[in-house]
């Protein structure tokens, strides 16, 4: 009996050791200055790197009407608004409207700024917003270094530029004819065919050599 | 009299036997040894039946199709058959034994075909506009630079294949012929050479020294082998495509104009004064450096480039330059050189189909909608025509097996030369030494510390990286098969990674070679080899993602250690990791304790703050080049460590063609995720080392990251009682 005892709570510690390292792993935090400063009040700004320091922007004409401009609560409400929609409610029509994408991700930049004039932001909500803004910046190429002001710019005005050629073209649904089709899907897969052509040239010589050195 | 006859005959008999042999690729890598014979000869079998299929394959095509009716579909016609010739010149030169000529133009048929395809109008495109009216000056900076940014693509497209018409027109295909038939359609070179200098891209007088393109008056070798500068870009592109271009491209232009201040092309002829000049020339000077500053390089090191190339506003830099926006300057740039010249161009650019810039918009776009919404569009290789099938590669194909295979093919694919455009080595650009069918086995294309280019350790590195004792890789002549082409071991089993996966050779060689060509980056890696590189220095050439294949050889064994050392790391064979670009050899960080503090303070970041840590405890290895990339692209040390970690040594060691990979890809901006997606299915390495990139895992991260970022602020909007959409035809924003 004392066996089977002793046997239970072995079995018992070793489900509780699963059960609690999972957990334990899950809750480590995945940033890094967050260990370090929990608000970012707590988080010296000669300390900080120039991607978590705010910077005053003069923003594109339209991109805030008078009312956001003179009220910084209500600009920040704006940018909130436009983000949340764009990029987590309506994220799945991203692709249909990658016009809006790109105009909104100008709203992005914003939000982030006025999140790091915010004393009371959190330092890990900070870092894992940078991940996104960084990986957003990438549809236009632009460095996770440039200031906000340049990626707000670079945003808006490709984001109206591309809205323009949506408006121009979502009326003309013009498709091209049936024979040009054809002689693009030849060009299309002679290019697939010399991609793979190549890819055996390589293929074929590797075996060969592989065969050959275990001969 | 007869004996000087007979001399003369012997010595006529000699030289055509050397000259013929030094032409025949096939029978110079025949001779190295049996195992380079049985290679080559496999390759060459393998193309010559694949070619066949191809030829049959577009013939049946082309019978099918009806008689063109209209200016696309002629385009499209002449681009078709010029491609049928080219194929059959595959087969002649194979037959004489050019297999660079062979490779070079099938490459060449893919840009023909790029080109046709891209010609056709697509609904992405704008009619008319008018910049001036409906975009604010600072709105006119910033489409310049994201043009820029976008075109540099094409460029790099359109050196490629003038590299490869070098080639093939050497070999005696009649290019100048088959590009006049293109370009009197509109889809030839010279008509995208003539389409990109209407933007300001390229200049095609400065190119040609003809006002109006004509391919007799075009040198392929030298515009290939050209920069930013040479090429006549115009400086208002130049901000944004040297974003995108690695930082040797930068620290190249500021060289080239430092010899030659007039070669800023493109200004508006009501300015072409010597004060314009000058004035230009200063702006944008300061404007490159400005783009030096976001790669990453430190004020002291920009200012002391700019002392070293005699450029007054550059050596004078201050740390002004840290914080202010390059669209300001980009913005005077524009005022100087005419405000009018600029909106043109980029009028030009988003309504010129060829020039590709909303497709690349669009592209790029679209990879970041699928990543966030976790949507991915299946893009994969699926080759309607199922007479021509990839090979399988045997599950467990050893990495000599790979390293022989990249070698023998290395010349071929890289005949055509590496893009000036990114500052590689002289014997890697486009009639350089790497189109040479000759084999010399002393030549050392990327520059390596000439200490580890003489001595034992290449083939000691080519032991390691495949397990063989030294003298059985002699025996074999793997030593002199991999010395022939004049690369690294790790660059070699690099191409070997990206061939056997269908990736763009070329491209990921390019990246792995940046910047060779620079002064700059020479005189910088050479302060790291004899240790007299401040720590400044060293953490520059990491945080500005310089640190790869190339730039390891060329700081050699002495800076490798002067590198490693500085961030903690302590390698087990300084050399081996200069020879394989780390793909073994990479030791571990012993304690992040031993991190230079000067040096992490350089990378923005305070030391303290990294006294322990779980990478510290647990002996890992560290791959410098993977390292060198995640910082450059905006990640702290210790996340730029860990996602370069090598979690098991002993495996990664067993496969370098894995490790090659990754690291190509991890690095890859150079590499497009269209060419990774191709690659999908013919793999016969890990499929999630090939469907995924270093891009896409950061992007498929970003939705929860952004997601969670957004839970962790109660007052986010989603989180407000009454949200309301907003509506997605139109992007209004509800009321607040």
């Amino acid at each position: 009996m004392p066996m089977n005892k002793f046997l239970y709570y072995i079995i018992l510690s070793f489900i509780i050791v699963i059960n609690i390292t999972p957990n334990l792993k899950a809750t480590e935090k995945k940033c890094f200055y967050c260990k370090k400063y929990k608000y970012l009040k707590d988080w010296p700004v000669e300390e900080r790197p120039i991607a978590f320091v705010y910077e005053e922007i003069v923003f594109p004409k339209d991109m805030f009407d008078d009312k956001a401009l003179k009220n910084r609560h209500i600009l920040i409400k704006r940018a909130e608004k436009k983000v949340a929609h764009r990029f987590v409610k309506a994220k799945g029509q991203l692709n249909k409207y990658q016009h809006l994408m790109i105009k909104d991700s100008a709203y992005f930049e914003v939000m982030f700024n006025e999140k790091l004039n915010k004393k009371l932001a959190k330092v890990e909500s900070l870092e894992s917003l940078k991940k996104a803004r960084d990986a957003i910046r990438q549809s236009l190429k632009i460095s996770p270094n440039a200031s906000t002001s340049e990626a707000i710019y670079k945003f808006w005005a490709t984001g109206k530029m591309m809205t323009k050629i949506y408006n121009q073209n979502k009326k003309k649904k013009k498709k091209n004819e049936e024979e040009i089709i054809k002689r693009v899907k030849i060009l299309s897969d002679l290019k697939k065919q010399i991609i793979i052509t190549k890819t055996n040239a390589q293929k074929a010589a590797t075996i060969e050599a592989d065969k050959t050195i275990n001969d | 009299m007869i004996k000087l006859k007979i001399f003369i005959k012997l010595i006529t008999f000699f030289l055509f036997t050397f000259s013929s042999q030094a032409d025949n690729y096939v029978e110079n890598i025949s001779g190295i040894s049996e195992l380079a014979d049985k290679s080559v000869k496999a390759a060459v079998s393998q193309i010559n039946n694949d070619t066949e299929k191809v030829i049959n394959n577009l013939n049946n095509e082309v019978e099918k199709l009806n008689v063109s009716e209209n200016d696309i579909e002629n385009a499209l016609d002449v681009s078709i058959g010029e491609a049928q010739k080219a194929l059959e010149f595959v087969q002649e030169s194979l037959n004489s034994g050019d297999m660079p000529a062979a490779v070079q133009s099938l490459n060449l048929i893919e840009s023909v075909a790029d080109i046709a395809i891209n010609s056709v109008p697509t609904i992405n495109q704008l009619d008319n506009i008018n910049l001036k009216e409906e975009f604010s000056e600072e709105e006119i900076s910033a489409l310049a630079s994201v043009t820029g940014a976008m075109v540099v693509e094409k460029v790099l497209d359109v050196q490629k294949m003038a590299g490869q018409i070098n080639v093939v027109n050497k070999a005696g295909l009649d290019t100048s012929n088959m590009m006049n038939n293109l370009d009197k359609n509109g889809v030839g070179i010279g008509s995208v050479l003539t389409n990109l200098s209407e933007v300001g891209v390229v200049n095609v007088e400065k190119i040609t020294g003809k006002k109006d393109f004509q391919i007799e008056s075009f040198n392929t070798e030298t515009f290939s082998s050209m920069d930013v500068v040479e090429i006549g870009m115009n400086p208002t592109l130049m901000q944004g495509a040297l974003g995108e271009l690695p930082l040797g491209a930068a620290t190249k232009a500021l060289e080239t104009l430092s010899k030659g201040p007039n070669e800023i092309m493109n200004l508006d002829a009501s300015l072409i004064t010597s004060e314009a000049i000058a004035e230009t020339l200063g702006l944008t000077t300061n404007s490159i450096a400005k783009t030096m500053s976001l790669k990453g390089l430190s004020v002291e090191t920009i200012s002391d480039v700019g002392k070293n190339l005699s450029i007054e506003n550059i050596s004078e830099i201050s740390d002004e330059i840290t914080t202010q926006s390059s669209l300001s300057d980009l913005s005077e740039i524009i005022q100087s050189t005419g405000l009018e010249n600029v909106t043109k161009s980029i009028e030009l650019a988003f309504t010129d189909e060829t020039i590709g810039v909303t497709k690349a918009i669009t592209a790029n776009a679209s990879l970041i909608s699928e990543a966030l919404s976790k949507k991915s569009v299946n893009k994969g290789l699926k080759n309607d025509n199922e007479t021509l099938e990839s090979i399988e590669l045997p599950e467990n194909i050893s990495d000599t097996g790979i390293l022989v295979g990249a070698a023998i093919l290395a010349k071929p694919n890289l005949a055509s030369g590496v893009q000036g455009l990114v500052a590689p080595p002289e014997g890697l650009t486009s009639g350089g030494l790497i189109s040479d069918s000759d084999i010399s086995v002393e030549s050392n294309l990327t520059n390596v510390d000439g200490t580890l280019a003489t001595s034992n350790a290449m083939k000691e590195t080519l032991g390691k990286m495949t397990n063989i004792e030294v003298n059985k890789i002699e025996d074999l002549g793997i030593d002199k098969i991999v010395d022939n082409t004049g690369l690294t071991p790790g660059l070699v089993a690099t191409i070997g990674s990206a061939g056997l996966n269908g990736l763009d050779i070329n491209k990921a060689v390019a990246e792995n070679v940046a910047g060779i060509g620079s002064e700059t980056i020479q005189k910088i890696s050479q302060s790291i080899n004899d240790g007299t590189a401040n720590s400044q220095t060293v953490a520059d050439l990491i945080a500005s993602g310089s640190v790869n294949h190339g730039t390891l050889g060329l700081v050699g064994e002495d800076g490798v250690k002067n590198l490693s050392e500085a961030m903690g790391i302590k390698n087990e064979d300084n050399a081996l990791v200069s020879l394989s670009g780390g793909i073994v050899g990479s030791g571990s960080v012993e304690s992040l304790e031993n991190i230079n503090p000067e040096i992490v303070e350089s990378l923005g970041i305070d030391p303290s703050m990294i006294t322990s840590n779980a990478i510290a405890e647990t002996m890992l290895g560290v791959d410098l080049v993977k390292m060198s990339a995640a910082i450059s692209n905006g990640m702290n040390l210790t996340d730029a460590l860990e996602s370069s970690a090598l979690e098991d040594l002993g495996e990664v060691e067993k496969n370098i063609a894995e490790m090659a990979l990754s690291q190509s890809l991890a690095s890859g901006q150079l590499i497009s995720d269209q060419d990774i997606e191709v690659s999908a299915d013919i793999s016969g390495l890990d499929q999630s080392l090939v469907t995924s990139n270093a891009m896409a895992e950061t992007l498929g991260a970003a939705a929860s990251n952004m997601e969670s970022g957004m839970a962790l602020d109660p007052n986010a909007p989603t989180n407000q009682p009454g949200y309301n959409a907003i509506d997605p035809e139109t992007g209004a924003a509800p009321k607040p």
